[in-house]
């Protein structure tokens, strides 16, 4: 029996999720976990401060090292080498912040199509605010703005708010009224415009997306399109980040879930060590070879 | 297929050839520099420094 691709990847995201949140001692103590495991991080967006998790976040972690000046080997080394291997592959399968906006979208059903510049965005957001600004100013200013932060750590600790073992009193005993409503209207924006657009955050704001995304070219996992393909556009429709697959396969935007391989043409590959012509003069013919018919049929669909 | 296309896909070919060969230096050289950078910071301890990070940037109620 066959097992759909859509079904493993929810079951994969679902796993991660509580794979990286797993401290539940923290309900009878009020205390975050201090372990070794936190010294390692997760190849995706999941909060440190979340009060069940059980390690690092790459972003959180590379703007640590920015705030006290020093390069962190471990984890460029960490995400360098699995950029190489998947590329973009832990967006679409294992990002719990992916999950939610897949889930939102999936709510409406009404799409909003944005243009692909906006992914230059991130840029400035992982250039800007995860490793400039921190290194200048000497202070974490993307986690101060993070959604998934907001979501998975301070709403739960704020809602919370144990009491504190050592003195008995409540753990926040005041909040920044302005940070915290700021912070509240970033998360409910990225999240109502997730209902509309696919992948918003990861789209146009997510750094550590930005940073596997530069390796999808590169990496040895990779997708490739027949010859044969008729440009249908059905690639495009199942996309969570809305790509045309037949145009660049290993587009910078693709998060590897593999959902567009349910079209025949579309499938997995792995980087050739042989020039092999087998892949690269057919995209070239395919081109001038593809069937007119077929074209306009796709173009209407 | 025509000559002209005949042509046109050994042309195609080389150039993917050529471009493969590149992508693979390319390749094998950012793997041997991040495999670098994981060792020197697992060498240097900068794991634990990560540690120290990941429990107290969000402790400032400690």
């Amino acid at each position: 029996m066959k097992v759909k691709i859509p079904i493993i990847r929810r079951a994969a995201q679902i796993f991660a999720f509580f794979w990286a949140n797993s401290f539940w001692n923290v309900f009878f103590t009020g205390r975050l976990y201090k372990g070794p495991l936190k010294g390692t991080c997760v190849p995706f967006l999941n909060c440190h401060g979340c009060p069940t998790a059980t390690f690092g976040c790459p972003i959180g972690t590379i703007e640590h090292y920015m705030v006290i000046r020093r390069f962190p080997y471990e984890i460029v080394g960490q995400l360098g080498l699995l950029s190489m291997l998947v590329g973009r592959m832990a967006c679409g399968w294992l990002c719990p912040f992916g999950l939610l906006q897949d889930l939102l979208f999936m709510v409406t059903k009404v799409e909003v199509k944005i243009a692909q510049a906006w992914r230059h965005v991130r840029w400035f957001v992982l250039v800007g605010l995860v490793i400039l600004l921190p290194w200048i100013i000497g202070d974490d200013i993307f986690s101060k703005v993070c959604p998934l932060g907001i979501l998975t750590a301070d709403l739960p600790w704020l809602l919370w708010n144990p009491l504190d073992p050592s003195t008995g009193k409540p753990m926040f005993a005041s909040v920044v009224v302005w940070a915290i409503a700021i912070n509240l209207a970033i998360l409910a924006a990225i999240l109502v415009l997730s209902a509309f657009i696919k992948r918003p955050f990861c789209r146009v704001l997510c750094p550590l997306g930005h940073i596997f995304s530069l390796f999808n070219k590169v990496s040895l996992v990779r997708l490739e399109v027949a010859s044969s393909c008729d440009q249908c556009n059905a690639c495009q429709t199942v996309c969570p980040v809305d790509i045309k697959v037949y145009e660049d396969p290993n587009s910078s935007e693709c998060i590897r879930c593999l959902s567009c391989t349910v079209c025949g043409h579309v499938k997995v590959g792995s980087r050739r060590l042989i020039p092999s012509e087998q892949v690269w003069p057919l995209r070239k013919v395919a081109a001038s070879d593809a069937p007119s018919e077929a074209k306009g049929a796709g173009d209407a669909a | 297929m025509s000559p002209a296309e005949q042509d046109e896909v050994a042309e195609a070919t080389a150039r993917g050839g050529r471009f493969e060969q590149w992508n693979l230096t390319f390749r094998v050289a950012l793997f041997a520099l991040f495999f670098g950078l994981l060792l020197h910071g697992l060498l240097i301890g900068n794991v634990f420094e990560n540690y120290q990070n990941a429990t107290t940037l969000w402790m400032d109620d400690e």
